[in-house]
């Protein structure tokens, strides 16, 4: 926010005539006097209003025209924060906690109105001093982004960090992270940590953590005392299982989707039960199978973007398939209808992007189930074409996949027999 | 018992009135206004104290905080949805219920501020989970 907390024009004028800061304890005199706390000015408001916070604590705008005279009353004082001295409890083991950005690290913004990320990790671990009660808590911040502003660059910063403390003495590592692509980032840290030695929770919040119904608090809790807890291995995505904060669910990385805009149990498993739930505190393991399918520690953390999620719809323009031919693109994971499917239109525009090398992998739109391209006839053809189906792995986890493993083979034979291993639970 | 000087002691008094509008929605969502005893819909939530935009925590709030109660809600899912469970952000503020609200003021003659905030309430209460307050000024 700049200096001048959101006012301009005639607000502002009015402010630097009357030597008023944002902060200050003021009394305005118009055709009633108000008494209040001068607030910020969200950045979309004109500058015709100054903003005060009365005493009832409700907000008011005031027009700046009708002002006769302001009078500040104390003007506002900078309290220092105090830091407070963090005592470990040696008795109890160490969690990291990285800060990516996010609403679960954020508060709300008075220039735009909008939340922002603002809160550091160790305002997080300040704010839940459950935590403490836990494990001890270490904060970093990585980077302090919403999760749409995060590319895969990121991605690796976040792999990388990873790497560097999988000979740590943390139990686990928290990442505090946006809602909205955060599986994207849960799936890339599968596929590149494969086999890391301890496990990794990535945990946020459809709330944002400076209003008392946020779900921040009991996500980050769950997830300590999983991470402390479960006694396993894998990368997870911690979050609310439903409307209630009681229940906390910890996702398979590579098995989980956002599929709700605002509410706070938003995630699911595609398919199956969570990995684990954790209620009121107790840690439950919902599965048997072991989440990566080779124990040892594999990081194979490179990355090439040049792959396409293409959904098919009505009306698909082939066209737009031989521009990503054209712009460079290695291979294209198809979202199809259905087992699997695209339309006939198609056929020719894919056998190009074969004769061109392309890896070309099918999922399904239905999201939810196995694709299963032997059954109908459109199908077979795609198969006929050099369509690989990529059995029930969703199209964002295999999007991310096609990513890594673009960047991790020397062809397109190597890439599809990546592509077809089951690395860490994403089949 | 003594009488007490009003004016010395500085008292002000207030006269807060309450009505429910005769709306056709609620005022942050399209809900109708109905009134039902039937809660269907149950959801538990624990309510934490969050600073204000002062940075400041309100004292009631964390009163509440330290009885550390998990709060049940019962809804009735005509009344009530994804909004009033602060489970979706809030809509535009509903047009007829600021019309009337304008119109009772003019008939009262209020002072009537050029512009309206709307806000997020801090203090933990009860009633319900969406912490936005019902009224503006």
């Amino acid at each position: 926010m700049s200096d001048d907390k959101g006012y301009s024009g005639n607000a502002l004028d009015c402010l630097k005539k009357n030597n008023v800061k944002v902060g200050d304890s003021i009394k305005i005199t118009s055709e009633l006097t108000y008494s209040g706390i001068l607030m910020p000015r969200y950045e979309s408001g004109d500058d015709k209003h100054l903003v005060l916070k009365l005493g009832s604590g409700y907000n008011v705008g005031i027009d700046v025209d009708e002002i006769q005279k302001i009078q500040v009353v104390s003007s506002s004082e900078v309290k220092p924060k105090q830091s407070q001295e963090k005592k470990d409890d040696p008795t109890l083991p160490k969690i990291l906690l990285l800060s990516t950005g996010g609403t679960i690290a954020s508060k709300v913004d008075y220039r735009t109105g909008a939340v922002t990320p603002a809160l550091s990790a160790s305002d997080l671990n300040e704010a839940v001093p459950e935590l403490g009660k836990i494990a001890n808590i270490d904060a970093e911040v990585l980077f302090s982004e919403y999760s749409e502003n995060l590319q895969p660059e990121h991605w690796t910063e976040i792999a990388e960090k990873l790497d560097s403390l999988a000979n740590s003495d943390y139990k686990g590592i928290l990442i505090a992270h946006g809602t909205d692509t955060m599986h994207y980032t849960s799936s890339f840290l599968s596929f590149a940590l494969a086999g890391f030695p301890i496990p990794v929770a990535l945990v946020g919040s459809q709330r944002s953590s400076d209003r008392p119904s946020s779900d921040a608090a009991p996500n980050l809790i769950a997830a300590s005392k999983f991470l402390v807890e479960s006694n396993t291995k894998g990368i997870f995505l911690v979050m609310h299982h439903n409307d209630n904060d009681q229940t906390v669910a910890c996702h398979a990385g590579t098995r989980v989707r956002k599929n709700h805009t605002s509410k706070r149990g938003a995630f699911e498993t595609i398919g199956g039960d969570p990995a684990f739930t954790v209620f009121e505190g107790k840690v439950t393991k919902n599965i048997q199978d072991e989440f990566f399918k080779d124990a040892k520690y594999n990081p194979r953390i490179k990355i090439d973007t040049k792959v396409a999620l293409v959904k098919y719809h009505p009306g698909y323009e082939p066209k737009l398939i031989e521009n990503l031919i054209q712009t460079g693109c290695r291979a294209i994971i198809f979202e199809g209808t259905g087992l699997g499917h695209v339309g006939r239109t198609m056929y020719d525009v894919i056998k190009k992007a074969k004769e061109n090398d392309l890896f070309l992998g099918m999922t399904s739109q239905c999201i939810d189930g196995r694709v299963r391209m032997t059954v109908y006839e459109s199908g077979r053809d795609l198969l006929e074409l050099g369509i690989t189906p990529l059995e029930n792995m969703t199209p964002e986890t295999s999007l991310v996949k096609a990513m890594w493993a673009l960047g991790n083979s020397k062809n397109t034979d190597e890439m599809k027999s990546l592509m077809l291993e089951n690395i860490a639970s994403e089949f | 018992m003594a009488e007490i000087d009003f004016e010395k002691i500085g008292l002000k008094v207030g006269l807060e009135i309450h009505q429910q509008l005769d709306t056709h929605k609620k005022l942050f969502c399209k809900c109708r206004p109905v009134e039902s005893d039937e809660y269907t819909e149950k959801f538990s939530r624990s309510l934490r104290t969050a600073k204000s935009e002062l940075g400041e925590l309100d004292p009631a709030a964390l009163f509440e905080k330290a009885k550390s109660k998990k709060i049940n809600y019962y809804a009735n899912s005509q009344s009530s949805c994804l909004v009033e469970k602060d489970d979706e952000p809030p809509h535009e503020l509903d047009h007829d219920a600021k019309k009337i609200s304008l119109l009772i003021s003019s008939m009262l003659e209020s002072k009537i501020f050029s512009e309206i905030h709307v806000m997020r309430k801090t203090r933990l209460a009860f009633k319900g989970p969406c912490l936005f307050p019902k009224e503006e000024i």
